[in-house]
C-alpha cells in the first residue's frame, strides 16, 4: 500500500472558523467529515459552497472520503498520442484480410480526410493468456499480461480531428476549457501524499497539443491543476517550477526560513484565531518537504539495475519509472503522454511506424504493470492506456499505406484496481470501424473512473456560472462489466 | 417580522431536517412567512425542477398536475396526491419513497434531503402561496427578493450615535444593538493607511507616506488621503483588474483552428476600463458603453468604441456562432445582473424565471451583430505618412480576402443549386446512416459535394419531412420504399399520386413534380433523385432568364415565377431557409469550414494570416477597438432543446420577462436591440443591476460580499446578510448619478469599514462568521497584489501605463503592474492558477482564496522574487544613506523595515534578526569549487587568461546581457556569444577565445574526472548539381582539460556526435585549478555543445568512490546571493506583507 503521509493537516486555531469556512474546508482533517458527508449527501453542501467565493480553505488537497468504498486509490493514463490503430493491435479483424484492395462500399462513415479501399493489418495476431486474448506482435510483452488488463474494443468519441478528441478524453467536452480528470480526481479525493503535487503529467519533448488545459483546473480552484513535468529533463529543477533555490544553499535556505517562521509566529501573536495565517506558516514547511521529496520522486537513478532493465532505456521508460515512483508515494493521477503530438498518428507508412512506436511503448507498459503488480500496488491503481481514438480500416489516400482517423470505434485498456482482468468488453464491426456492441463513449470511460475511485459521477459536482458542473457533464455510465 | 429570525428558524427547521430530530421538537410557532420561505426555498425548485415538466399546464402524466394546491388536493388518476398534515397518507410521498408504483421522478430519485423536505411541508400543512400556479415563467417572480423593486429604506434608529459616521453606520450598529454585539474601535493610521491603499491602489504605502499621515493634525486628514488615493491613476489599475475578472479578460482566443490565437488589440478594452474607472465614469454609461457604445452618437463612440471589448473579448470555441453568442449573453446577464440565463439555452430555467424563449430572444440581440475584419481605431487616426502607409497595406490585404471569399461563396451557391439532385441525394443517405457531421472538420477534393451544403440539405430534409410540402412529399415516400421492391411500389405510387381522381394526393403535391412522376416513375432512389435534379434546375434557368429580362429592361426584380407550380420549385432553391442561401460567413474559420478542400483552405489561410499578421503589427501604431456592429436583424426562433438544427417558434427580440414585467415590448428601434437592452439592464426600474455592482464593490472592501453569490442573485442564491443596507448603497449610487467613487467614498469613511480587523471572543461567540460586520475582515494579497507589491517596495516598479501586454514570466521579468501581464487562456501559466487567478473563460464571480505549497515554493525560489531581494536591498541601502549616512547592522535591518511594512522593527524582531545574523556559517558547499568563465589558451596549452562571465539570464552565463548576434563583434573580447549552462554552453564564431568551467581543489587528493562530450550539429543542405545532399554545419568542438600545475590532460574532438572524456587518475594539490576549456575548432559557426562532467575522489588503491564528489551539473549555479539578500526576502515572505490588518 502507498505509504501516506497525511499527518501534517493543519490544526484550526482555538475559535471555531465561520459557518463557510466549515463547510468550504470539507474534509480538511477537521473531524467534520460526517457533518460534510450528510450535507453533501444532501445536496445541501454545494448549495452552501458557492463556487468562486473567497470561502478559505485551508488544505484543499487534504485526503477526503470518497462517495462509497473504491476499488482504485490511483490513475494512471499511458495516453499513446496521435490515435494508434485497434486493428493493428488489440481488434484483430480476420475480413480485414479477405476485402484487403477492394473498396469497403458506402459505409456511411465520413472521416477526416479521403480513404479508399480496405487494407489487412500488417501484423499477426496470437493469444496470451489463459484468457486467450489475441494481441498483435506489436505488443508481445504486453500479451505476457493480458490476463490482468481488459480490453475495451468499442470505445467510441465524437469527431475525427485531434484537438477536440484530446480535449474530450482529457476535460469531458470537446471545445470548451472544462477541468481535467484529474483535478476532478483530486477534488474529489485530495492526495495522500503532502509533500508532492497530487497530480501530474508528464511527456518528453514539449507540452503536448492544448499544454496546460490537459491538465488544468479551470473553474476548480488552481490547487487542483495537475503538474506539468518535461521529462526530457532529467535535472530536478527543470522538471519542476521553483523546487530548488538556486541562489541559496540549502542550509542558507533552511535558516531563512526559520527566520520567517519566527517573524510570522510575532505576527500571529497579536492576531488570533486567523487560521489562515496558520495555514501560510506550514505552507513554508510544506513546501521545503516537498523540495526533498520531489527531487527524491523524480530520481530514477535510485532505482536499482534490474529495475532498469525491466523497463528498458528511453524516454517511456523513464516516465513509467518515474509514474510508479508516483503512485508509490500517494500521487493520485498520473498522466503519461507517448508524444507531445504526432506520435501514433500513422497517415502513412503504418507498418514501420507502429512498428517503431509500439517498440517504445511495449516493454514499458509491460514492465510498468509487472512492477506495480509485484509490488502489491496493482490492486490499488487504475491503469488506462489508448490514444485520442483509433484508425480506419480503410486505406488513406493518396498513398494508402496507413490510415485515417477513427473515432467510431477503438480499443483502450484497462488494468488494475477494479478492473476484470483477461476480459474483453464490447466489439466493433467486422472490419472494425465502427464499435457496434456495449458501445463505451469517453463520458463512460469518465464514470467508470470515478466509480472505481469511490465516486458518484453524478454527485461529484462544482458550482460555478450558476449551475452545478461534472466531469461527465449531463452524460455518462458506469461500465460495469468491465469491473471486477 | 425581523428578515434574520425568519432565516434563523429556517436554518432551524432544516437542521431538524439533517438531525432527523423527533418531529415533537421541530414544532416551531411558525406563522406564514416561515412556512412561505421553506415553501420559496425547499419545496417550489422541487417541483418546478423534477415534477413541472409531466405534471404541469402543458402535460398531465396520469392525469396529474403538481403546479398548484387545488390540483395537488384532487389529485389525478389515482386520486389526491397529499393529504395536509398527514405524509404518511399521501400518494405522493410514496411515489418520492419508491414505496409504490409509479416511482417518481421516474429517471432520477429526489435526494434525501428533498424527500424529507417534501415531507416536512406536507406535514406542515402544505402550505401555497396564494393565488399562484407554478410555471417555470413565474417561479419566485413575486417573492424573491433579488426581482423586488429597490427600497430606499429608513436609516434606522441606534441607541448609540457617536460611533456613526456615514448611513452606512446606521444599518450595521443596528443590527449588532440588536444583537448586543459592541462593534470594534477604529484601527489606528499606519493600519488604514495600509488598508486604504492595499483596496484603493492593491500597493503598499510609503514609509513617508506613513509618517505624514500618521502626523497629521489636520482633522480631515482621513478624508484628505481618500480622496488623494481616489485621484491616483494606480486606483483604475486596481479597480479596473477587478473589472477584468468579471469581463472574463484575455489576450487569447482560446481553442480556434488555422488563425492567429492571440487578441493583439483586447489591451485596448483593458486600458479603456482603467481609465473608466479613474474617470469615475458613471456606472449605467460604462454598462451602456460595452454592450452599445457602436449605437452612441458617433463622435462619443469613436472615443470608447473599446468598451466593446466586454462582448468580444471572450473565448471563440472553435469559431461556434451559438456558443460565441452564449458567451456573450452569459458575460452580461451573470456580469451585470447576477442572472444565470446561459442555463435556459437548453431547456426553461430549473430554477429562476426565466423560460428558453428569453434567451433567445437575447440570442436574437446579438446574432444581429457581427465583428469587422479589421477593427477601428480609437479615437483619432494619427495623422503620420508612416500610419497612412500601413492602413493601405491593411486595406489591400483585407480586398485580397474579401474578394477570395465572395468569389468561392459565390461558386458554393451556384453548385447548391445546379447540383440540387446530388445534394437531395446525398443528404438523404446521410440522414439514413445517422450521421452528424456538423461538428467536425472533414477535408475533401475539390468538385466533391460540400460537406455544410449536405448538412443544410439534410436539414431541409428533417424540417419537412413530417409536413405535407407539396414538393418534397413525394420524396420522403420514395425515400422510405424498401430498395428490392423500389421499382414496383414506385410505380404504383407515381400512378396514384398522379390520378386525378385522389382529389387529396392532387391537391397536396406539386403538380409539375406529380407528371414528371408519372412520366418517369423512377427506377431507384438515385433516379428519383435526378428527376428532382432536373427539375430544380429548370426551375433555375427560368428564374435567371426572368431575372436578366428584368435587369436588360431596368424593371423592377421579379418577386415570384408567375405559375404558383413552378414558384413552389423555386422556394426550394431561393426560399431564406434553403439550403443554398447561406449567407457569406465570417471570414475566418467558419470561411475554411465553408470551403473544406484543402487548396481553398490553403489559399484562405494564406490570404487570412497576411490580414491578421499585419494588423497584429500595428499595435504600436494606434490601440484598436474589437468592435461589433449592427448587421441585419435577425429574428430568432428557439432552438429545441439547445439544438441549433432543431429551430422552433419565433420569439422577439426584447428584455427578460422577469425584469420588464408583463407590459414588456419588444425592441422597435432599427438594429440589433443591443442599445435598448443596455438601456433596460441600467435602468434604475431594474432591481439587479445596481445591487449586484454595490455588492461587488463592497466584497472587495471588506473581504466578504453582502450577497454570497455576486453572479447569482437568482432563487437559490441566500438572502443579502443586510438586505436594507445593500439597498440603501444601491439607492444612494443612483441617486449619486452612478459615482462609483462616491460610494467608495461613502464606504470608507464609515466607521464600520475603519474598524480593526482582530478577532474578538465575545463577538465571534455571538456571529462567527462577522455576517454583522463587527470587525473589518483581514484580507490576503491576490495575484497582482504581492508582485505589484514585490515591486513596489524594491522601488523597481515601472508606472508605464497602458498598451499591448507583456509576458510576465519571461527574462528580464518586467516591472510593470500585473495588470498589464499577458492573459492566456489557452494555457493560463500555472503560477496564476496556483495563486487563485480565475479561469478567463467565463465572467468570475470572485476569487477562491487557497494556500498551497506551490504559492510558497515561488516566494522561496522563483527566480522573480530572488531579483525583487537583490533590488530590495539596493534600494533601502540607498533610502538609508540619504537619512543618516551610517550603516550599522541595526540601521540596515531598520530601514529594510521601513522599505517593506513601512514601520520600524520591534525590539524581538530586531533579535530575530541579529541571531539571523549571528548563526553559524555552511560548510562550503560543493558549488563554491567552480568558477564561470572565458578567456585564451596558448600554444603550450596553458590557459593564459580568465574572465568571469558577468551576466546571469537565469539559466545561464553570458559576457554580457545583449543576446548574441550571429556575428556579432569584431572583437571576441566583447562577444556576447559565449556561455556556459546546466550541461555544457556555447562556444564562439571563432577557435578564440574559448569557454572555460574551472574547478578548483579544495585540498590535496587523488580524483579521475569522467564526462561525455556531446556536439549537436546544425544540418545543411548542400546543393550538389542537381542532388541535394543533407550535411552536418561546421566542424564541431574541441574540448580540453588543463591543470594549471600539470599543462593538458587531455583533448578532445567531435563533430555532430559524443565521445567519453575520461581521465586516468590524477594527483591534485589545494588550490589546483582543472579548467574544462572548449572551442569552436577552426570554422566560424558557433557551436553548442553538452559536456556534463563528474569528479570522483580516488582512493590509494586507485579505485574511485561510488558517488562523485563533484557534478558540473548539480553543482550548477547562478550568482548567490549574500546571508543580507536572503533577510531582504524573508521580509517578502512574511504573513505581514502578505496580509492586510
Amino acid at each position: 500500500m502507498a505509504q501516506s503521509k497525511h499527518t501534517e493537516t493543519v490544526h484550526p486555531a482555538p475559535a471555531g472558523p465561520s459557518r463557510r469556512q466549515l463547510l468550504t474546508s470539507f474534509g480538511a482533517g477537521f473531524g467534520l467529515l460526517g457533518l460534510a458527508g450528510v450535507l453533501a449527501d444532501d445536496g445541501m453542501l454545494r448549495a452552501a459552497e458557492p463556487a468562486g467565493s473567497s470561502g478559505v480553505n485551508l488544505n484543499p488537497l487534504a485526503p477526503k472520503k470518497p462517495h462509497f468504498a473504491p476499488t482504485a486509490q490511483h490513475v494512471v493514463h499511458f495516453f499513446l498520442t496521435g490515435g494508434p490503430s485497434q486493428i493493428d493491435t488489440f481488434d484483430p479483424k480476420p475480413m480485414l484480410d479477405r476485402l484487403h484492395g477492394k473498396p469497403a462500399g458506402n459505409l456511411g462513415l465520413p472521416t477526416e480526410r479521403k480513404t479508399g479501399a480496405v487494407m489487412r493489418s500488417p501484423f499477426t495476431f496470437r493469444r496470451y493468456g489463459e484468457s486467450g486474448i489475441p494481441v498483435s506482435d506489436l505488443f508481445k510483452k504486453t500479451g505476457e499480461v493480458i490476463d490482468d488488463i481488459c480490453v475495451v474494443r468499442s470505445m467510441y468519441c465524437d469527431v475525427p480531428n485531434h484537438e477536440p478528441s484530446i480535449l474530450l478524453l482529457t476535460c469531458g467536452h470537446n471545445v470548451v476549457t472544462r477541468p481535467s480528470w484529474g483535478a476532478w480526481a483530486t477534488y474529489g479525493l485530495g492526495s495522500e501524499n503532502q509533500n508532492l503535487p497530487g497530480y501530474f503529467a508528464l511527456c518528453p519533448n514539449g507540452r503536448p497539443t492544448f499544454g496546460a488545459r490537459l491538465w488544468g483546473s479551470s473553474f476548480l480552484p488552481g490547487a487542483y491543476q495537475g503538474t506539468f513535468l518535461e521529462t526530457k529533463h532529467q535535472d530536478i529543477d527543470r522538471l519542476i517550477e521553483n523546487v530548488r533555490n538556486t541562489s541559496f544553499s540549502s542550509l542558507g535556505q533552511r535558516r531563512q526560513l526559520d527566520l520567517v517562521r519566527r517573524l510570522n509566529e510575532l505576527h500571529r501573536e497579536t492576531r488570533p484565531a486567523d487560521s489562515r495565517l496558520e495555514a501560510r506558516i506550514q505552507s513554508f514547511e510544506l513546501a521545503s518537504r516537498m523540495q526533498l521529496d520531489a527531487s527524491d520522486v523524480l530520481d530514477v537513478n535510485q532505482e536499482p539495475q534490474h529495475i532498469h532493465e525491466l523497463y528498458g532505456s528511453g524516454p517511456h521508460a523513464r516516465q513509467m519509472i518515474i509514474a510508479r515512483r508516483m503512485i508509490e508515494r500517494g500521487v493520485r493521477f498520473v498522466q503519461v503522454f507517448t508524444h507531445p503530438s504526432g506520435g501514433w498518428d500513422s497517415h502513412e507508412n503504418l507498418e514501420n511506424a507502429h512498428r517503431r512506436l509500439a517498440t517504445d511503448a511495449d516493454q514499458p507498459l509491460y514492465a510498468f504493470l509487472t512492477d506495480l503488480k509485484q509490488r502489491g500496488l496493482l490492486d490499488s491503481t487504475l491503469v488506462i492506456v489508448g490514444g485520442e481514438f483509433g484508425r480506419t480500416p480503410v486505406a488513406e489516400l493518396p498513398k494508402l499505406s496507413g490510415r485515417d482517423h477513427n473515432h467510431y470505434g477503438f480499443s483502450f485498456l484497462l488494468a488494475g484496481g477494479g478492473i476484470r482482468g483477461g476480459h474483453i468488453h464490447g466489439a466493433t464491426d467486422d472490419l472494425g470501424f465502427a464499435a457496434i456492441e456495449d458501445r463505451v463513449h469517453y463520458h463512460d470511460l469518465h464514470a467508470t473512473i470515478l466509480h472505481c475511485l469511490g465516486l458518484d459521477h453524478q454527485k461529484l459536482t462544482f458550482r460555478f456560472a450558476g449551475r452545478d458542473f461534472r466531469l461527465t457533464d449531463v452524460h455518462g455510465s458506469v461500465v460495469h462489466d468491465i469491473l471486477a | 417580522m425581523h428578515r434574520m429570525t425568519r432565516v434563523g428558524q429556517v436554518f432551524c427547521l432544516i437542521l431538524c431536517l439533517i438531525s432527523g430530530a423527533n418531529r415533537q421538537s421541530c414544532v416551531i410557532a411558525a406563522d406564514d412567512v416561515v412556512h412561505a420561505d421553506f415553501f420559496e426555498r425547499y419545496v417550489r425548485p422541487v417541483f418546478v425542477s423534477r415534477c413541472l415538466e409531466c405534471h404541469g399546464p402543458n402535460t398531465q402524466e396520469s392525469g396529474l398536475r403538481v403546479d398548484s394546491r387545488e390540483h395537488l388536493l384532487s389529485g389525478g388518476d389515482l386520486g389526491p396526491a397529499i393529504v395536509p398534515g398527514d405524509p404518511a397518507h399521501s400518494r405522493l410521498v410514496h411515489a418520492i419513497r419508491r414505496q409504490d408504483d409509479p416511482a417518481m421522478p421516474p429517471d432520477r430519485e429526489l435526494s434525501p434531503g428533498e424527500i424529507l423536505a417534501i415531507e416536512r411541508w406536507i406535514q406542515m400543512g402544505a402550505f401555497w402561496p396564494e393565488n399562484e400556479t407554478l410555471s417555470f415563467e413565474t417561479v419566485g417572480a413575486t417573492t424573491h427578493w433579488a426581482f423586488q423593486p429597490i427600497q430606499d429604506p429608513p436609516v434606522p434608529a441606534t441607541v448609540d450615535s457617536t460611533w456613526l459616521r456615514t448611513s452606512i453606520d446606521a444599518y450595521i450598529l443596528a443590527r449588532l444593538e440588536a444583537a448586543s454585539v459592541a462593534p470594534s474601535e477604529a484601527a489606528d493610521r499606519y493600519t488604514l493607511l495600509r488598508r486604504l491603499a492595499f483596496d484603493l491602489l492593491g500597493m503598499p504605502p510609503t514609509y513617508d507616506d506613513v509618517q505624514q499621515f500618521v502626523n497629521d493634525p489636520a482633522p480631515g486628514a482621513y478624508t484628505s488621503i481618500v480622496d488623494r488615493l481616489l485621484a491616483s491613476p494606480h486606483y483604475g489599475e486596481r479597480w479596473g483588474r477587478h473589472w477584468l475578472d468579471v469581463a472574463r479578460y484575455s489576450d487569447t482566443k482560446g481553442f480556434a483552428y488555422f488563425e492567429d490565437l492571440n487578441y493583439p488589440y483586447a489591451y485596448s478594452y483593458r486600458d479603456y476600463v482603467i481609465s473608466a474607472f479613474n474617470d469615475d465614469v458613471p456606472y449605467d454609461d460604462f454598462v451602456v458603453q460595452q454592450i452599445a457604445a457602436d449605437q452612441l452618437p458617433q463622435d462619443k463612440y469613436r472615443h470608447v468604441s473599446a468598451a466593446l471589448g466586454f462582448l468580444t473579448v471572450g473565448q471563440r470555441f472553435t469559431n461556434n456562432l451559438h456558443d460565441v453568442l452564449d458567451d456573450r449573453i452569459d458575460v452580461v446577464t451573470r456580469g451585470l445582473m447576477g442572472l444565470t440565463v446561459a442555463c435556459a439555452r437548453c431547456h426553461d430555467h430549473k430554477y429562476d424565471p426565466i423560460p428558453t424563449a428569453d434567451y433567445y430572444s437575447l440570442y436574437g440581440v446579438f446574432r444581429s451583430s457581427s465583428e469587422p475584419l479589421v477593427n477601428p481605431v480609437v479615437g483619432d487616426p494619427p495623422d503620420t505618412d508612416e500610419f497612412r502607409k500601413y492602413e493601405e497595406e491593411l486595406h489591400n490585404r483585407v480586398v485580397a480576402l474579401t474578394r477570395y471569399a465572395k468569389k468561392k461563396h459565390v461558386e458554393l451557391v451556384k453548385g447548391a443549386r445546379d447540383r440540387a439532385g446530388e445534394y437531395l441525394l446525398a443528404a438523404q443517405q446521410d440522414e439514413d446512416s445517422g450521421v452528424v457531421i456538423d461538428n467536425f472538420l472533414i477535408i475533401i477534393d475539390p468538385g466533391e459535394l460540400n460537406p455544410t451544403m449536405r448538412l443544410r440539405w439534410q436539414s431541409l430534409i428533417r424540417r419537412t419531412r413530417r409536413i405535407n410540402d407539396p414538393v418534397l412529399s413525394p420524396w420522403h415516400t420514395l425515400a422510405a420504399l424498401p430498395r428490392e421492391r423500389f421499382a414496383e411500389e414506385a410505380r404504383k405510387y407515381s400512378a396514384r399520386i398522379a390520378d386525378s381522381a385522389d382529389g387529396v394526393s392532387a391537391q397536396s403535391v406539386n403538380p409539375i413534380v406529380a407528371a414528371a412522376l408519372r412520366k418517369h416513375p423512377p427506377e431507384s432512389l438515385e433516379d428519383a433523385a435526378k428527376l428532382y435534379g432536373d427539375l430544380l434546375v429548370e426551375t433555375d434557368s427560368m428564374w435567371q432568364a426572368i431575372v436578366a429580362e428584368s435587369r436588360k429592361n431596368g424593371t423592377p426584380e421579379p418577386e415570384a415565377l408567375a405559375d404558383s407550380a413552378w414558384e413552389e420549385l423555386r422556394q426550394i432553391l431561393y426560399a431564406p431557409d434553403a439550403p443554398a442561401s447561406i449567407p457569406l460567413p465570417d471570414i475566418g474559420f467558419n470561411l475554411i469550414r465553408l470551403l473544406p478542400d484543402r487548396i481553398a483552405q490553403e489559399e484562405v489561410q494564406k490570404l487570412l494570416k497576411a490580414v491578421e499578421e499585419w494588423a497584429a503589427k500595428g499595435t504600436d501604431l494606434a490601440p484598436r477597438a474589437m468592435v461589433l456592429h449592427d448587421t441585419r436583424p435577425h429574428e430568432p426562433r428557439v432552438f429545441h432543446r439547445g439544438n441549433p438544427t432543431q429551430p422552433r417558434q419565433r420569439v422577439p427580440r426584447q428584455f427578460l420577462r422577469v425584469i420588464a414585467g408583463k407590459n414588456r415590448r419588444p425592441f422597435t428601434n432599427q438594429g440589433s436591440g443591443r442599445l435598448e437592452l443596455a438601456r433596460a439592464i441600467v435602468s434604475p426600474k431594474n432591481p439587479l443591476t445596481a445591487r449586484v455592482i454595490v455588492n461587488r464593490i463592497w466584497m472587495h472592501h471588506f473581504g466578504e460580499p453582502l450577497v454570497t453569490t455576486p453572479s447569482d442573485f437568482g432563487r437559490r442564491s441566500e438572502p443579502p446578510r443586510q438586505a436594507e443596507l445593500l439597498d440603501h448603497l444601491a439607492s444612494r449610487l443612483i441617486e449619486d448619478n452612478w459615482s462609483i467613487k462616491k460610494l467608495h467614498r461613502r464606504i470608507l469613511l464609515s466607521a464600520t469599514w475603519r474598524q480593526v480587523s482582530r478577532h474578538r471572543a465575545d463577538a465571534a461567540g455571538v456571529d462567527a462568521e462577522n455576517a454583522l460586520f463587527w470587525r473589518q475582515n483581514r484580507r490576503r494579497r491576490g495575484f497582482e497584489g504581492v508582485r505589484d507589491s514585490l515591486l513596489a517596495v524594491t522601488g523597481t516598479l515601472n508606472t508605464k501605463m497602458g498598451g499591448s501586454s507583456v509576458d510576465l514570466l519571461i527574462r528580464p521579468f518586467t516591472k510593470r503592474r500585473t495588470v498589464y501581464g499577458f492573459v492566456n487562456r489557452s494555457s493560463l501559466p500555472s503560477l496564476f492558477s496556483a495563486f487563485d487567478f480565475p479561469s478567463p473563460d467565463a465572467t468570475s464571480s470572485g476569487r477562491s482564496e487557497t494556500t498551497v505549497p506551490q504559492q510558497t515554493l515561488f516566494m522561496m525560489n522563483h527566480h522573480f522574487v530572488v531579483e525583487c531581494a537583490g533590488d530590495l536591498l539596493k534600494y533601502a541601502d540607498a533610502v538609508s544613506n540619504t537619512a543618516s549616512g551610517v550603516t550599522t547592522q541595526e540601521n540596515r535591518i531598520r530601514s529594510l523595515y521601513h522599505v517593506v511594512l513601512a514601520r520600524d522593527p520591534g525590539p524581538e524582531e530586531l533579535a530575530a534578526a541579529e541571531s539571523f545574523f549571528e548563526s553559524g556559517s555552511d560548510p562550503p558547499p560543493s558549488y563554491e569549487r567552480w568558477a564561470y568563465g572565458w578567456g585564451r589558451v596558448d600554444d603550450n596549452a596553458h590557459v593564459t587568461s580568465f574572465t568571469p562571465f558577468h551576466y546571469w539570464s537565469g539559466v545561464a552565463w553570458h559576457v554580457s546581457a545583449q543576446t548574441p548576434g550571429p556575428d556579432s563583434s569584431k572583437d571576441p573580447e566583447e562577444s556576447t556569444g559565449l556561455s556556459l549552462n546546466l550541461t555544457g554552453g556555447t562556444t564562439h564564431p571563432t577557435p578564440e577565445p574559448s569557454v572555460i568551467r574551472r574547478w578548483t581543489a579544495p585540498t590535496n587528493m587523488h580524483i579521475t574526472v569522467a564526462g561525455k562530450l556531446v556536439h549537436v550539429a546544425k544540418m545543411e543542405t548542400v546543393k550538389d548539381g542537381e542532388k541535394v545532399i543533407s550535411s552536418k554545419s561546421g566542424d564541431g568542438v574541441c574540448a580540453r582539460l588543463i591543470s594549471d600545475r600539470q599543462g593538458e590532460l587531455g583533448l578532445w574532438k567531435t563533430h555532430g556526435s559524443e565521445i567519453a572524456t575520461e581521465s586516468r587518475s590524477l594527483e591534485v594539490v589545494s588550490g589546483e585549478t582543472l579548467d574544462f576549456v572548449v572551442d569552436g575548432c577552426l570554422d566560424g559557426s558557433d557551436d553548442r555543445f553538452d559536456w556534463p562532467v563528474l569528479i570522483y575522489a580516488v582512493d590509494s588503491s586507485g579505485r574511485r568512490e561510488k558517488v562523485a564528489r563533484w557534478s558540473s551539473r548539480v553543482d550548477f549555479r547562478g550568482p548567490q546571493a549574500n546571508t543580507w539578500q536572503q533577510f531582504a526576502q524573508a521580509l517578502l515572505m512574511t504573513n505581514e506583507f502578505i496580509f492586510v490588518d
